[in-house]
Order: C-alpha cells, then structure tokens, then sequence
C-alpha cells in the first residue's frame, strides 16, 4: 500500500515542530524599546507644532455649515471649527497658505499595463479656494476641464458627509493621534475598501495628495499613515522623477499602495497603486513599476489665477453649486 | 494641594492623577513587552533567519506599538505589534542567504545519553536547514508561510496582518509548503551538501 504523501497541514505541522525545536532563543533588547520610542514622538512633535499654531476642536466637537456651492445642509456640507482661544496661525510658509485663491499642482499621471508600458500625461490643476477649479493636459488649453472649490476627501463627520475643501484642511487637529482618531471615527462600513486600517489610510492620503494641506498636517498624516500596523515603512524610496524621500507601502484588498513622501520639505511626492501579486516582483526601493498607476507631484505651489476662467459648459456641469 | 481650594476628600492634588495613568500605562505596557518579546522574537527570527536583526526588528515592532499603545491595548496588543513585526522591511536575507549560521548556545546532554557536542551539531545543523530552506521563498511567501504554518495563525488572521486575501493566503501558503518540500526532501536525500563547512571538515 502507497503511503499517502503529508498533507500541507501535515507537513506545516512538521515544520512547526522543527522550528520549535531549533529556534534560538533570542534574549530582545527591550530596555531601550520605550526610550527610542519616546524620543520619536518627541522628534514628530517638534515638527508638527502641536498645541502651537492650529486652530484646537472645540470640546463640542466639529460645528458644519452649508456653503453656497454645496448641494445642500442634508446631504454635504464643509466643515467648519469654531474658533480657539490659542494662538492664530502666522503668515509663515510653515503655516501653510491659508489664503491663496488657488493651489496649482503639476503632476504626471502614469498609466502602466503588465507589459510595462506606460502611458504618461501631464495636467496642471488650479484648485480653487472658493472659486471653481481648471485643469489642462499636456498643455492642451483648447480642452481644459473644470469643477468647482477644490477638495481633498470626503467621510463622514458626527453622520453628516463632509467635503474636506480647502478651509477644512486648516482646521484638522496636527496631532497624529488626534487626526488618527478624527479619520478613525469617520470609518464607514459603506464606503472604501478593506479594513478600518485600509480606510483610514485612504482617507488620510486623500488629504495631502495635490493639496494646500499646511505642513504641520502633512506631516501628521505621514504619521498616521506609518503609525498603522500594516504599512511597511521605507527609509529611502525615490520616486519617478528621480527624486528621494521616505516611503511606505501597504496592501489592501489585492492593490500594493505605496508613497513617496519629502520629509524636509513636507509634501507628498508620489502615489502608486498597483495590483498586489505585481508589487511581489517589483523593487519598492527604486519605484520601478510593472504595471498600475501612479501621480507624481512635480510642483505645487500657491497661485492667483488660472490661464483660462473655468466655465460651466468646460465642466459640464449647470450650476457650480451642484458640480 | 493647594491651600483654600476646594476638593474632594477623594480627589488627588491637581496633576497628581495624570501622572498616575501615565505611569501605569508605561508598567502596563513594559509588563506586555517582557511577555510578548519570546513570541515576537521567534516569529521575526522565522521571518529574516538571523538572531541579531531579529531582536532589532522586535525593538522596532514594540517602538510602533508604544507609540500606539492607547488604542493597540485596546484591541489584541500582541495581534498589533505582529502585525507590525510581519510588515517591517526586511530586506537582510539577500546579503545573508549564503553565510554560514552562527553555532547555538550550549545545551545540556539530552536524555539518550547524546553528548552535548552531537546535539549542538544536530540543532545546528536542523536550524540551518530550516533557514536555509525559508531563505528560498520570495518574501511574500515567507510571510505567509511563517505565520500560518510556523506560527500558526487561521487563514483568516494572516490575511488581516497582511492585507490579503484568504484565497491568496491558501494559494500562496499552498506554493510555499511545496517549495520548502522540494528543497527539504533534497537536503535530507543529501545531507552532505547542505551541512555547513564546519561539519563537513570535521566529518
């Protein structure tokens, strides 16, 4: 009679009992664990500012208010905070741009298929603060597009669907745990992909991809987002523009996400997906894609108007309040 | 407490409770760190096949969960730090594929009466089969394979840790249990070619 070969639970079991038996045992350091940790935190709070120069939630929470352009107070609104008593932020670039009419982003949008092929175009975007938004492609002005008020995300608030518009961003709290809890709270069982972890990764991206996010928040969100179990952190990545910062990558249901962040000039230089079972063969370090699709931020910058006004027939939209 | 204010009898002086939680929750989470690390420990050895970077990768694992503590302590703290553990970059088995493993530390004679020497030999030899065999696997692979079958997590958890699907997890784990098989059963059809040089000059 032919012996039955082991079953993988049969021989995985096997395999259990041998590293049990010849593991070694490993005596961990742990003496400097909350040390180290403690001068991180101490490190990410210096440079966020916290408590120092943002506006504070008021103990009674986020206050929303219709604004003129949004479809109406029952289904989205923006958000608005009451004011603090701490400080007002300056008029310094580490406060962000407050106050500019828009917000240009150059970008590269790359499209790659498994054969390694990409299909690359360039949009300039002018994201209005409170005006309509323009973008062109390639240069292109005899097709632009347009829409209305730029924003960055949208989740749920206290149950109300909040567009996150360019005043929004000034009111997030900059302190990661704070801003983690914020995203957290507003996980919906409807809405995104994956698990909690997955969607307040999105969310937290949505925020700074292309956005005039002041910097303290960029940094913040970089935080919640290498803060989360399942992100793998990179100390060095280079982006498709050969530039270089830190990156970090996760995987949620079958996409590899993966970053590239300029710590010192606090944005974000590039976001890539791509399905997971590629990302296995693909070299996280020097960005070299074999198939997805990534934005690489090449400059972003306060700006005062856009090349052509945005109209409505450019959007296709008949009002801007409902575009 | 200050003089002529008002208080509970109850109620500890102004700060003295904040300071309380915080120590609390620092002896809460140093107490978790002294149970976890041997776990942790094992499975980041399993996960990179060497004894120092393993210990530097739990470091790195338990410095993620302390600045996380307060919402990781609420949920499975020692779920949490894997989790980080099974997704820190772990790029050493490239450069250390080839090298020889270091001797295990010294055993007592075993119970058949084998002399010390033979045990460590044998230990030695089993540990570097098995890393040897683990080093083979791509790295998505290793994961896998390490947290479901050599940790032995479901199918299901080790999905959660790594972002993937179930399905992926059996396939994957499926791939990797079928290598390490290839490449085990050649090292036991030859165990000559597979024992470190040390052994092999002193046989």
């Amino acid at each position: 009679m032919t012996a039955q070969p082991p079953t993988d639970e049969d021989f995985g079991r096997e395999l259990r009992a041998l590293a049990d038996a010849v593991a070694p045992r490993i005596d961990v350091h742990r003496a400097g664990v909350v040390p180290a940790a403690r001068r991180r935190r101490a490190r990410r709070r210096a440079v966020t500012g916290v408590g120092a120069l943002t506006a504070v939630v008021v103990a009674t929470g986020w206050t929303v208010q219709a604004q003129p352009w949004a479809p109406g107070p029952a289904q989205t609104a923006v958000l608005q905070v009451a004011s603090s008593p701490t400080a007002e932020p300056t008029a310094t670039a580490e406060a962000g741009w407050p106050d500019a009419p828009y917000w240009y982003v150059r970008e590269e949008l790359a499209l790659t298929d498994a054969a390694g092929e990409e299909e690359v175009t360039t949009r300039e975007s002018w994201y209005g603060h409170t005006g309509p938004s323009l973008w062109l492609e390639d240069g292109d002005t005899s097709t632009p597009g347009a829409s209305g008020p730029g924003g960055w995300g949208r989740f749920d608030i206290d149950g109300v669907d909040t567009l996150i518009g360019w005043d929004a961003l000034y009111t997030l709290p900059t302190d990661p745990d704070r801003l983690e809890q914020i995203l957290r709270d507003a996980v919906a069982a409807d809405r995104g992909q994956g698990t909690p972890d997955d969607k307040v990764a999105d969310m937290a991206l949505d925020l700074i991809a292309g956005s005039p996010a002041p910097p303290a928040l960029r940094d913040a969100v970089w935080s919640v987002i290498t803060g989360l179990p399942g992100t793998t952190v990179l100390d060095e990545a280079t982006d498709a523009a050969g530039r270089t910062g830190v990156g970090a990558t996760w995987t949620a249901e079958g996409t590899t996400y993966r970053l590239v962040y300029d710590a010192d000039a606090q944005r974000l230089l590039e976001r890539a997906d791509l399905p997971a079972d590629a990302a296995a063969t693909q070299d996280t370090g020097s960005g070299e894609l074999t198939a997805g699709f990534r934005r690489t931020y090449l400059e972003q910058r306060p700006a005062d108007a856009p090349p052509v006004e945005p109209t409505l027939e450019m959007a296709g939209c008949a009002r801007w309040e409902t575009c | 407490m200050i003089a002529g204010e008002a208080a509970d009898d109850d109620a500890p002086p102004d700060g003295f409770e904040l300071v309380r939680v915080a120590t609390s929750l620092d002896r809460e989470f140093t107490d978790f760190m002294q149970a976890a690390a041997p776990q942790l420990a094992r499975t980041a050895w399993l996960l990179c096949g060497d004894e120092h970077l393993a210990d530097e990768l739990v470091q790195q694992a338990l410095a993620r969960t302390y600045l996380h503590w307060s919402r990781a302590r609420d949920r499975d703290p020692l779920a949490y730090a894997r989790r980080v553990l099974a997704n820190l970059r772990i790029d050493m088995w490239r450069k250390r594929r080839r090298e020889v493993l270091t001797a295990p530390a010294d055993l007592p004679e075993g119970p058949d009466g084998a002399s010390a020497a033979e045990q460590h030999a044998d230990q030695h030899a089993d540990r570097d089969r098995l890393v040897r065999a683990l080093a083979t696997l791509s790295p998505r692979q290793r994961r896998i394979v390490v947290l479901r079958h050599l940790v032995g997590l479901s199918e299901r958890e080790v999905a959660a840790d790594l972002g993937v699907s179930v399905g992926t997890v059996k396939s994957t784990a499926s791939r990797g249990l079928a290598q390490l098989r290839s490449v085990l059963g050649a090292a036991a059809a030859d165990p000559e070619t597979d024992a470190p040089a040390s052994e092999r000059s002193a046989r």
